[in-house]
């Protein structure tokens, strides 16, 4: 590796990063019960709500953050966190021309602009632009198809028995600590329900951004794939250049019923500081999904952006014959800490679930997998394959391994594997004798490194990921 | 954990310091003070720390285990007969943890090797500060510092630079089993000086069925070029408690094997703590947990690559029948500068009844960029191919079941270096493997 091209690398600015200014309407900074309610006013919600967002908040407060993470970040003040900000021109917009035109900008400058996602046919995009959804598309396709797309806040409104049947049944109000910070304040995120038997003719796709400085993000996406249904749901993430902290607490969950099919693919690629580590997202994400009787729930992760990384997408198999999948590629970079992984809990008979992460570890980056197998009494004839691999680039960053497996049924097989590598001088030696540059043969190494994550995404999602991946890595290795 | 649990344990090595505290030299006093103040600062370890997860102690805080001192009798005398491995090397036996010389053999010990029990070393004022707690240190867990709370008996086995130790130094480590409080606490040092080769077994046997609690500390250091090899049965009742820490420092280019056959007791944990301390060493562990009743067998085993050009292979297999639980954690930690590392892991659990449980915790803590690491675990039962295989060609199940266990722990036994040894741990687990008598009826 030359050291020019790891100085290209670390040098290599963050491309999302600027600030739109749209005036925001935010409440003051701090947490107690009358910003919970205020919070809950503002939104206009039914009580079942606001007594939910105050059982947690309780909760809360009996609660310790946790420090077992591998991770080392600075203490977090929750009293200096704004709970909720939302553009001022609210808009209920039937077309993508009353959008504020700086927000188009923010889009056209990410290379996502709407206009050219409308083209996409496929693609209904609901974007949340900081908190609350500024435009939403292909509303009608949708519903004649019975799918319900909508923002968390309208889900609330117009389907409160939906809400009120699946939101916690998941991830429970008093979970974890960030998840029950959340559960009390959460602003808005996306709610799908697909109903019986429906394919939803369109990948779901929702853009999340972290606007207004000094606001925490605190989404909360929910899923209900009914009996025999499918969805297939993108979640594209970037978020402009700041220099304090943000948090972004975010609980992701998902219910698959009988027979449905969810698939879940992440693009995270929020501001992770700068080369000294200043700045940059925490990113601490509680993301689970139950598969009832032969459901599959599959999650597919890029991960290239945040400071501190924090969260383990996980399939609780419920259901005999349910299938549980996660495909991950993380990458950290400068200083970046990423300690993530997956729960795959299986309580179902032939349940299946494979694992499948691929570390990346560059500049002083701390790259962590940590997952846990837990097959239980009840799950007969579970298996699981686990395959964690890490690369490092650099001699001054870390990877970690940490996976539990736990059995407690003789006729389950559970297997894990890891390795560690770095990119050797002969595979390089060898491409480059055949013509190929230095820099050619690196991307390529690290491309076919995570293939076997990339060919789970989406098209679309797909190209943008080692779009992303070449962009964190260019002239990194070599 | 209870607090009046603690506070036995406690009392008991006040007690013990303050006998012992006239005529001990000031580095043995502070040695003993640093255990209890350790104790008392740590507790007993509870399922909350990460390290003691899956093990539950408190069958072993919640009793009132004590020292005892014994006399020899003839029965103990048969005992050691019986379960030592034969040969006329040095042999050094220990009851219930209490160092018995009229058993033990250590006269014709070759040149350069030195072994003498611990007790006897510092009744005569043997300057040990240097050696005793130089690797196994007090704040590591509440029984390491138990352990050095209640520093007395064990052994110091010293080999001269050069020096090649032909017959392996043997450890007998005899629980009566007829006291049902007999605590333990033997200590092993062991320094290899440059160059030079020993073989050491320690063997931990119940002459009877009985409740006791041994908790061992061995520390073995390797000069430059030295190669040590620990075995180590542990085939104690299955009604007695054991927990073993052994602590290993690898000098430059230096070889260190450990063979860990874990059989006995109702809750056993066996830890490897070893550390390259200088570039080029190779280290080995194996380990190999039969449990079946409801035996919980823990292994613990953390290899520290502090130094560049390292290497290490480790690998732990659990055969699992009955309620028995297996537990293995393996932590590999790889510092910044150990360049070519190259470290290999693999864990294998067969669970042979539906109740039994298997845990797995490998660990790998990369911070350096050129090395070479893997781990890998399974855990699963006998496989139905094999077993078809086996009965297509007429063998009973019962027997084709026997054959692919016995093939499965053969690895690790086949491994073990030494064919005495070897022969006894196949007569045990002859008798311990399912299906082994109807396999051979």
């Amino acid at each position: 590796m030359s050291t020019q091209s790891i100085q290209e690398l670390t040098k290599r600015q963050y491309e999302a990063g600027f600030v739109t200014d749209v005036e925001s309407e935010a409440i003051p900074p701090g947490l107690n019960e009358d910003i919970i309610r205020l919070i809950s006013s503002k939104k206009g919600e039914p009580d079942f709500m606001l007594e939910w967002r105050l059982r947690a908040w309780r909760h809360w407060l009996t609660m310790k953050e946790p420090r077992w993470q591998k991770a080392e970040y600075s203490p977090i003040n929750y009293q200096d966190i704004i709970y909720y900000s939302a553009p001022k021109k609210k808009p209920k917009l039937d077309s993508l021309d009353q959008v504020d035109p700086e927000i188009l900008k923010t889009y056209e400058k990410l290379g996502i602009p709407l206009h050219e996602q409308k083209l996409m046919q496929n693609v209904a995009v609901d974007a949340v632009f900081d908190s609350v959804s500024v435009a939403t598309t292909f509303k009608d396709k949708l519903a004649k198809a019975g799918v319900i797309f909508c923002s968390f806040s309208e889900a609330v409104r117009e389907h409160p028995e939906l809400v009120k049947k699946y939101l916690g049944t998941v991830v429970p109000h008093s979970d974890n600590f960030f998840a029950a910070l959340n559960s009390a304040v959460f602003s808005d995120g996306s709610f799908v329900y697909v109903p019986k038997g429906v394919r939803c003719p369109m990948e779901l796709s929702t853009y999340f951004r972290i606007n207004a400085e000094n606001t925490g993000q605190f989404e909360r996406t929910l899923i209900v794939a009914d009996e025999g249904a499918y969805v297939s749901y993108l979640e594209g993430c970037t978020a402009p250049m700041r220099d304090t902290n943000q948090l972004h607490a975010a609980v992701v969950e998902l219910v698959a019923l009988d027979g449905a099919t969810i698939k879940y693919s992440t693009v995270q690629n929020w501001y992770p500081g700068d080369e000294e580590g200043r700045g940059g997202i925490y990113n601490f994400v509680t993301k689970r999904g139950i598969a009832h009787h032969r459901s599959k729930i599959s999650w597919t992760q890029v991960e290239t952006g945040s400071a501190v990384t924090w969260k383990y997408p996980s399939v609780i198999l419920k259901g005999d014959d349910s299938v549980g999948e996660f495909y991950s590629v993380a990458l950290a970079n400068h200083r970046q800490q990423a300690d993530t992984g997956t729960k795959m809990i299986h309580l179902g008979r032939n349940s299946r679930s494979t694992i499948v992460s691929k570390g990346i570890s560059a500049g002083r980056g701390q790259n962590t997998y940590r997952g846990l197998v837990k097959v239980l009494k009840s799950a007969e004839g579970a298996r699981n394959y686990t395959q964690c691999d890490s690369l490092l680039l650099g001699s001054k960053c870390g990877a970690h391994t940490l996976p539990y497996i736990e059995v407690k049924n003789s006729s389950a097989q559970v297997e894990h594997e890891a390795s560690t590598s770095k990119i050797g001088e002969d595979q390089l030696f060898y491409c480059q004798q055949r013509g190929i540059s230095k820099e050619d043969a690196v991307s390529m190494i690290v491309n076919g490194f995570c293939r076997q994550v990339f060919k789970e995404l989406p098209m679309e999602f797909a190209v943008e990921a080692q779009k992303l991946l070449s962009v964190s890595l260019e002239g990194s290795v070599g | 954990m209870t607090d009046v649990g603690l506070q036995h344990y406690l009392d008991l090595a006040e007690r013990f310091q303050a006998e012992r505290a006239a005529g001990a030299p000031a580095w043995l006093r502070a040695f003993r003070q640093e255990g209890i103040a350790q104790l008392a600062r740590q507790g007993f370890p509870t399922s909350k720390l990460e390290d003691w997860k899956y093990t539950n102690v408190s069958p072993i805080s919640g009793q009132s285990f004590s020292p005892v001192r014994t006399v020899h009798e003839a029965g103990v005398e048969a005992a050691v007969a019986r379960l030592a491995l034969p040969g006329t090397g040095p042999l050094l036996v220990f009851v219930d943890g209490w160092y018995v010389r009229e058993l033990s053999r250590l006269e014709g010990l070759p040149a350069g090797l030195t072994v003498r029990s611990l007790r006897e070393a510092l009744q005569d004022g043997e300057p040990l500060e240097a050696l005793v707690g130089s690797r196994a240190r007090a704040d590591a867990s509440a029984f390491t510092a138990l352990n050095a709370a209640l520093l007395e008996e064990g052994a110091v086995v010293r080999v001269a630079p050069g020096t090649v130790c032909p017959e392996p130094v043997q450890f007998l480590f005899l629980s009566r089993g007829d006291t049902h409080v007999a605590l333990a606490s033997p200590r092993v040092v062991v320094r290899a000086g440059d160059n030079s080769e020993l073989t050491l077994v320690e063997s931990y046997v119940g002459a009877a069925p009985g409740v006791s609690f041994t908790n061992a500390v061995t520390e073995v250091v390797l000069g430059t070029g030295a190669r040590v090899t620990h075995l180590k049965l542990q085939a104690e009742s299955e009604t007695a408690f054991h927990i073993g820490g052994l602590h290993a420092e690898l000098g430059r280019d230096s070889r260190f094997a450990s063979h860990i056959i874990s059989l006995g007791g109702a809750l056993a944990r066996n830890e490897v703590h070893s550390v390259f301390g200088a570039e080029g060493g190779e280290c080995t562990l194996q380990g190999l947990y039969v449990g079946h009743g409801t035996q919980h067998l823990d292994n613990w085993t953390n290899l520290d690559h502090a130094h560049p050009r390292c290497s290490s292979r480790e690998l732990y297999k659990g055969v699992l029948d009955d309620k028995a639980r297996g537990t293995f954690h393996g932590k590999v930690l790889v510092r910044p500068d150990a360049q070519q590392t190259d470290s290999r892991q693999s864990n294998r659990n067969l669970l042979l009844s539906e109740a039994a449980m298997a845990d797995a915790r490998p660990q790998l803590e990369i911070l350096a960029d050129d090395v070479k690491c893997a781990h890998g675990a399974t855990v699963g039962r006998l496989d139905e191919q094999a077993l078809f295989y086996l009965r297509s060609r007429g063998i009973s199940r019962a027997e084709a079941e026997s054959l692919l266990t016995h093939a499965f722990a053969k690895e690790v036994v086949g491994a073990v270096p030494l064919a005495s040894l070897r022969d006894q741990v196949e007569a045990l687990l002859a008798r311990k493997l399912p299906g082994a008598k109807e396999g051979r009826a």
